[in-house]
């Protein structure tokens, strides 16, 4: 980390007709920091990472990309700005007309000006990554859930990208994998320049990946400090998230 | 009152496809004139719309001219003008049917195929990814499929109105004995260039009714499998009766 601020989010709101999603968000993410966004099923967790990268555009509040507001970009300025972005989806999203290889070389054929011998290379050494062997011509409809999810955890580190979100990278995988994937986003926010937000509800994974737990609930950031400070944390939600106490304000929110 | 509210639903409903309809037009050519082009993909595309759909048009332009031809021939001949039935089915064919018959069934064949495959797209966030990859979906999926279908319609009509007067010659002459040569003298007797040129324009038109529908109903698909098959059955609705409207009043402006 160099104390540069990143990723920047102001007072974000969000509602799909009725629903209410986000209240008011409120988070800063440092240059080259891991920040774990942890918080019940159903918080806006996702809606909250995708209005980082602007696929979703808040009712009010902005989102600041190094110190630049992303509301008014136009689609082509988006997309410029999103080339700089690597995100993995909950259930991978990869294209199901393509084969493994295919998706994760998407982005580099369109964006890296490698040439077809360098793709391959990098597209291989993206599989070894996420410990995938032999799956280069298979079809994603062919792989199980969590080999998709892995596959789009690669697709999303390809390009080697600046900004890295990660939307439940582990869930579904079995524990060796889960620790092997969150051992890679550590690996990849050593570089003091890329900076990561990942989604999980695996507390061993959010410590393992984290220098910065954030803790969303009722729509606004109830939390954010380190690993230490999450564990030592006597706010209520944390406590419960902690615990894994079936009884407290996540379990009362629901209702 | 519910029927206020009905109609009211109707109202911003109708107000709200027609935006999006006409957003979704604007984008495909704002993104069009944008690289980097895939050639490939267009390619592709044109195969799948033009190629694939050769033998249904072909089949339901032959049909569609043999019984204008059986129809007309058996009327004509009661005031003995069964020489003009070699017109009536080509005028038919060139200027109405062939367009209309065979953007119906690319409609239902393409249009369906392009909102369900961008649809299943949306409902499992491959649009996100192909955004989040910097890949502007209405430029990688819309903008080939869109041109694909505009370049391809006329080319089918073009062999829509060969075959359709094809098979008005072939049960005029070979089932119900008509003079051949009489039969072909009336067939191109009064037919003008503009009864052509209007058939293929109405083809482009229909065409980009078609892929712009069929875009956009899967670009707005909510809900899952569910979803996916209703934007599949609406696009086909929508883009069917859009067709035929906007036939009438193309009709109306080109023979003016």
């Amino acid at each position: 980390m160099n104390g540069r601020t990143k990723i920047s989010l102001r007072g974000l709101h969000k509602a799909f007709g009725e629903k209410v999603v986000l209240r008011g968000v409120d988070l800063d993410v440092p240059e080259g920091s891991s920040t774990v966004i942890m918080g019940g099923s159903g918080m806006g967790k996702s809606v909250l990472l995708k209005h980082v990268i602007g696929l979703l555009r808040p009712d009010a509040g902005e989102v600041l990309i190094d110190g630049g507001d992303i509301g008014p970009l136009s689609e082509s300025g988006l997309n410029t700005l999103r080339k700089q972005f690597g995100m993995s989806f909950q259930e991978g999203a990869l294209f199901d007309s393509m084969t493994v290889f295919d998706n994760i070389a998407f982005p580099l054929r369109r964006h890296s000006g490698l040439d077809r011998g360098a793709i391959a290379d990098r597209v291989r050494e993206c599989l070894k990554i996420v410990n995938l062997h032999d799956v280069e011509e298979k079809m994603p409809a062919e792989l199980s859930g969590g080999m998709r999810r892995r596959v789009g955890f690669a697709r999303a580190i390809a390009l080697k990208p600046r900004i890295l979100l990660f939307d439940e990278p582990t869930t579904g995988l079995d524990p060796v994998m889960t620790a092997l994937i969150a051992d890679t986003i550590r690996a990849l926010t050593n570089d003091e320049t890329v900076t990561a937000m990942t989604i999980t509800h695996d507390l061993q994974a959010a410590y393992a990946i984290a220098d910065r737990i954030a803790m969303i609930f009722q729509g606004r950031i109830v939390f954010c400090g380190t690993p230490e400070e999450f564990q030592a944390s006597a706010d209520p939600v944390v406590a419960q998230f902690r615990t894994s106490n079936p009884i407290g304000p996540l379990t009362e929110a629901e209702l | 009152m519910p029927v206020l509210k009905a109609l009211d639903r109707t109202i911003t409903g109708t107000v709200e496809e027609t935006g999006r309809w006409v957003t979704m037009l604007y984008k495909a050519l704002f993104w069009t004139f944008r690289g980097p082009w895939d050639f490939r993909e267009w390619f592709r595309q044109m195969a799948r719309v033009g190629v694939d759909s050769i033998p249904v048009v072909f089949l339901a332009a032959f049909f569609t001219g043999a019984v204008i031809a059986l129809q007309t021939y058996e009327g004509f001949q009661r005031f003995h003008a069964e020489g003009y039935v070699g017109s009536v089915v080509s005028l038919s064919m060139l200027r109405e049917l062939a367009p209309v018959l065979s953007a119906l069934m690319v409609t239902g064949r393409v249009g369906s195929a392009y909102a369900a495959e961008i649809g299943t797209m949306r409902v499992t966030e491959q649009i996100d990814a192909l955004y989040a990859l910097a890949a502007n979906p209405i430029q990688y999926l819309v903008v080939p499929r869109m041109w694909a279908s505009v370049i391809m319609m006329p080319l089918l009509v073009i062999m829509a109105d060969a075959t359709g007067v094809l098979g008005g010659y072939l049960v005029a002459v070979g089932l119900l004995k008509a003079n051949a040569v009489i039969y072909e003298q009336s067939t191109f007797q009064f037919l003008d260039l503009n009864d052509f040129g209007s058939g293929i324009l109405k083809a482009a038109v229909f065409g980009l009714i078609l892929a712009v529908t069929g875009c956009m109903k899967g670009f707005h698909t909510q809900g899952g499998a569910e979803g996916v098959g209703k934007a599949t059955t609406q696009s086909v609705v929508m883009a069917s009766l859009i067709i035929l409207l906007s036939d009438f009043f193309l009709t109306k402006l080109l023979f003016q």
